[in-house]
């Protein structure tokens, strides 16, 4: 053992909280060095003092000085929410009441943001207002050849103002709903 | 505020005289019945504590006005704040965080004020009452002598240093609740605690 390990010691030696080959090593240390005896009851000493240091009272007015801050921090507006409720559950740090209007206002927010961003659809595109009086959609350069003359005459048979796109014609999508009629 | 209208300042005695004498509550009951509205709890608490505070906080700052208004001011956070404790921890440790919490500011202010050395004072300035009990004045001079040159060691030593000794060896607490209450692991407050007890050692044989 050094003279630093022995320090280390020093207050688990005191408080005896060293085990006994430690103790006995620790002792064995003391014996062959006086100084770090006197060290030890030197500490010790003023353990004994520290430990019968007067206790530091208050003043005579101190109550009433205390009770005069808390009559002042209860009545305090700001301070009430300190003093008289308690702490009650929060979510994410807001109260039930706001986090309802919080969670309302999110989902309105959403709701509407989906409503106005614009559909759009990969074969037609939208051309501006200065252009036409009313907007259309103009089918994609793609599929132009179904202008010809037998497509203007189903037209004609066709009271839908509706384009019909090529794929939906060729999909037969409805075709378990519409039954066409040909002209026989 | 009614019933904090009836206590008048004998009730503010040091020994407990409006709760059962026959019961005596823990601390953590205490704070459980202000929890719940019981204010003569928290007078209770005030007079378990004020003095304890006082001794640990003055041993801490050095200053007895300004240890006086750092417990008052514990003890209002007690009575403002007093749903902030939760019985997972010993309500001593709670109050005595706190005011070490306060202690500790309030010397970061301190360091940019002047200070005065206790050293410089005359007895006459000690506030604080010296023990009842009739001694022989050469006894008491050399005891307040003694109480001199300790306070001026503890104050030399680190604020980490100064915090556990002072609660250790003065305040008397446990090695666990002082861990819990400046919050570092157990070993390194025995070790803080034997490095300060070997600095003050040293820091009296020069002064002597």
């Amino acid at each position: 053992m050094n003279r630093y390990q022995f320090e280390d010691l020093i207050s688990d030696y005191i408080e005896n909280k060293l085990p006994i080959a430690k103790r006995n090593e620790f002792e064995a240390f003391m014996e062959a060095n006086p100084e770090a005896k006197d060290q030890l009851e030197s500490i010790r000493s003023l353990m004994k003092s520290m430990k019968k240091l007067p206790e530091v009272k208050t003043s005579d007015g101190f109550t009433a000085k205390l009770m005069k801050r808390v009559e002042f921090e209860k009545n305090r507006p700001s301070a009430k929410k300190y003093v008289t409720s308690t702490v009650g559950k929060t979510y994410f740090g807001f109260t039930p009441v706001y986090a309802t209007v919080m969670t309302a206002l999110v989902i309105a927010f959403v709701v509407i943001g989906m409503q106005l961003v614009p559909k759009t659809n990969n074969n037609s595109t939208v051309l501006p207002t200065s252009i036409t009086a009313e907007t259309s959609i103009i089918p994609n350069s793609s599929s132009p050849k179904q202008y010809q003359n037998d497509d203007i005459m189903l037209a004609e048979d066709n009271d839908s103002t509706d384009v019909d796109s090529p794929t939906r014609v060729k999909s037969g999508q409805f075709d378990d709903k519409i039954k066409l009629v040909g002209n026989k | 505020m009614n019933q904090m209208n009836h206590y008048s300042a004998n009730s503010y005695s040091r020994s407990s005289q409006h709760m059962d004498k026959e019961f005596v509550y823990t601390d953590e009951e205490l704070i459980a019945r202000f929890q719940n509205g019981d204010e003569q709890a928290y007078v209770e608490l005030v007079n378990r504590y004020r003095d304890r505070l006082m001794t640990f906080v003055y041993r801490f700052v050095n200053d007895e006005v300004i240890a006086e208004d750092i417990v008052q001011d514990t003890l209002v956070k007690l009575y403002t704040h007093k749903d902030y404790y939760r019985n997972i921890a010993k309500f001593s440790t709670w109050i005595y965080t706190i005011a070490g919490n306060l202690a500790k500011t309030e010397l970061r202010k301190k360091k940019r004020r002047k200070v005065t050395n206790l050293s410089d004072m005359g007895s006459e300035d000690w506030e604080y009452q010296i023990p009842a009990v009739e001694r022989d004045t050469g006894e008491i001079v050399q005891g307040q002598f003694a109480e001199r040159q300790i306070q001026k060691a503890i104050q030399s030593l680190p604020l980490h240093f100064r915090t556990v000794v002072i609660l250790r060896d003065i305040q008397e607490l446990s090695y666990e609740e002082i861990s819990k209450i400046v919050e570092v692991p157990l070993g390194t407050v025995k070790s803080r605690i034997n490095r300060a007890r070997l600095q003050l050692q040293e820091m009296l044989k020069e002064l002597r």
